[in-house]
């Protein structure tokens, strides 16, 4: 239990994470949580034509590491895991490749098949959360994402990422910060945020 | 769930303003329905073919190593290199060890202080990350197949009392009574399991026991002997770190992230300088390139400043020169378009 304590988990804990999740090999965890994934994903900030291959990566990797094994990390937060250390080095790649697209880019396929009404507000909403989330660090970002907008348990992410507890809930905090005050400034300086966003997606 | 874990979102708060609310519930019922998910799983069949995953399935957790799968070995792999740090300072613990006595045993995750293995498990590279289940064996013992290890179930009459050399091991917050094992190396016994009937254990906390120390190990019987009295373990509490303690930590990671990121910056700039620069003064292109190489040696970008640098090469007319160092980069990377780049540069001017 060295690995446990080492994350500050404590026995309890471990016991509700070691949940009724059987062994999944990788084309089951593709079924089961490839909506998951590719949520996260985005919400990491990739660009949507980046989606697929980072999806087919994160599950090759899970099927190259034998699939999901029980644990105190739930199969969602192990792929999140992986998916996090591959939008990290896609990220740095992407910036050698000086790969520039815009936030509105990155949403416009997501709403596509809606009605033109409804599609209009929620891809402006996408747009407005991107643009929010793009404010904080990539390990705050991965953190926020999981628990505010993917429901995932703090513990579960800190077993995941390999980070104690306290941590995880540390950057929790100071993400939830961040993430305020980005939406207030941009509620503030609305009329005025093309010209910022330009100047931000500029290489 | 636990107090710890119960966390209330940020959209089921009143307290919110309802535009963040409304973001966030944009985020969440974003099902991502443009992704042909049906398709994607059809390329990772066809990518990982029939058959279980990995070349077998994962060891079920709690199986010992000898149980391990070719999927284990793989996550041993990256483990290797997750904790590579500590397990390198245990090798040394043990190349000393193994010359002090023939029952010797190779050093466990268990038996390194925790404090080393945090960091070098933070960031591991994209390579394949083990599964939980599998990380947690990776801390746990690992025999060896011809050194015998002691434990605590080992003949009452196996062991004696030994000098025990460094242990420390962090027990888990609100562990239960049982008895606490904690792992140690002894000059003359591999492994010795002591026991501490404390009781539980409220709090996380460090258990040491000084160098040069007499314990006993092994049986209760010896445990009850008077050297082992002697030999009470040294307990000291290891407080939580406090937010200030975490919000620094937070702040130097931060730190070190900037100047990372700064480092990139100014690799990117320079290499954007030198690549303008080709057309119009191939000097002082090949100066740029060649001081990045220098500077940056081996990074994300050396594939393309070495194009870049053959390419001045070439504009320079040092023709023979910019083959001979293009043949090594044009072997490694074949298929790159910066090798077809610096190929058709080659060729164009031989063709003159």
């Amino acid at each position: 239990m060295t690995d446990l304590a080492l994350r500050g988990i404590n026995q309890r804990e471990f016991g509700t994470l070691l949940a009724e999740e059987p062994h999944l090999d990788s084309a089951e965890l593709f079924r089961r949580h490839a909506p998951f994934v590719a949520k996260f994903i985005l919400r990491m900030g990739v660009p949507r034509a980046d989606l697929d291959d980072l999806m087919q990566e994160v599950f090759l990797i899970a099927h190259r590491g034998g699939g999901y094994t029980p644990g105190p990390a739930k199969p969602t937060t192990y792929l999140a895991s992986i998916a996090f250390r591959l939008v990290h080095t896609e990220r740095r790649k992407r910036r050698v490749r000086s790969f520039v697209e815009t936030n509105e880019e990155r949403v416009q396929d997501a709403v596509g098949s809606q009605d033109p009404e409804h599609a209009a507000v929620h891809r402006q909403r996408l747009e407005q959360l991107q643009r929010a989330l793009d404010t904080l660090d990539e390990d705050k970002r991965a953190v926020f994402v999981l628990v505010e907008l993917q429901g995932e348990s703090v513990v579960s992410i800190a077993a995941a990422l390999g980070i104690p507890v306290d941590t995880a809930h540390s950057r929790l905090r100071a993400a939830r910060k961040l993430f305020k005050e980005a939406v207030a400034r941009q509620s503030g300086v609305e009329p005025g945020l093309g010209a910022v966003v330009a100047e931000e997606v500029t290489p | 769930m636990t107090a710890r874990d119960t966390v209330q979102r940020l959209v089921e708060s009143r307290e919110e303003s309802t535009e963040l609310r409304s973001l966030l519930e944009a985020g969440i019922s974003d099902d991502v329905s443009d992704y042909d998910f049906a398709r994607g799983l059809q390329t990772h069949l066809a990518s990982v073919g029939p058959g279980p995953s990995g070349g077998g399935p994962a060891a079920p957790a709690g199986a010992g190593p000898g149980a391990s799968s070719a999927a284990g070995a793989t996550s041993a792999k990256a483990l290797a290199l997750a904790i590579g740090v500590p397990v390198v300072s245990a090798i040394a613990a043990f190349a000393v060890f193994a010359t002090h006595g023939p029952t010797a045993t190779g050093p466990t995750a268990a038996n390194t202080p925790v404090e080393a293995l945090a960091p070098a498990a933070r960031e591991p590279e994209v390579a394949t990350p083990a599964s939980p289940a599998e990380v947690g064996r990776a801390f746990a013992p690992a025999p060896s197949d011809d050194t015998p290890r002691a434990s605590s179930h080992a003949p009452s009459g196996s062991q004696r009392p030994s000098t025990i050399q460094s242990s420390k091991v962090i027990l888990a917050e609100n562990e239960p009574a049982a008895p606490q094992h904690v792992v140690g190396v002894a000059d003359d016994h591999p492994t010795i399991h002591r026991t501490f009937p404390e009781g539980p254990v409220e709090s996380r906390r460090s258990i040491g026991v000084q160098s040069g120390e007499t314990a006993a190990a092994g049986s209760s019987g010896a445990r009850a002997a008077a050297p082992a009295e002697a030999a009470r373990p040294v307990v000291r509490e290891e407080p939580r770190p406090s937010e200030e303690e975490l919000a620094r930590a937070e702040r130097a990671r931060d730190e070190a992230r900037r100047a990372e990121e700064n480092t990139l910056q100014r690799e990117m700039d320079e290499l954007m300088r030198a690549k303008r620069a080709l057309s119009s003064d191939p000097k002082l292109a090949l100066q740029l390139a060649e001081r990045g190489q220098r500077e940056f040696k081996l990074s994300l970008l050396s594939e393309e400043r070495e194009h870049v640098l053959l390419l001045a090469l070439i504009g320079v007319g040092r023709v023979s020169e910019a083959e001979r160092r293009a043949a090594p980069y044009l072997a490694s990377h074949p298929d790159s378009p910066f090798a077809r780049r610096v190929r058709a540069a080659l060729d164009a001017r031989k063709s003159r």
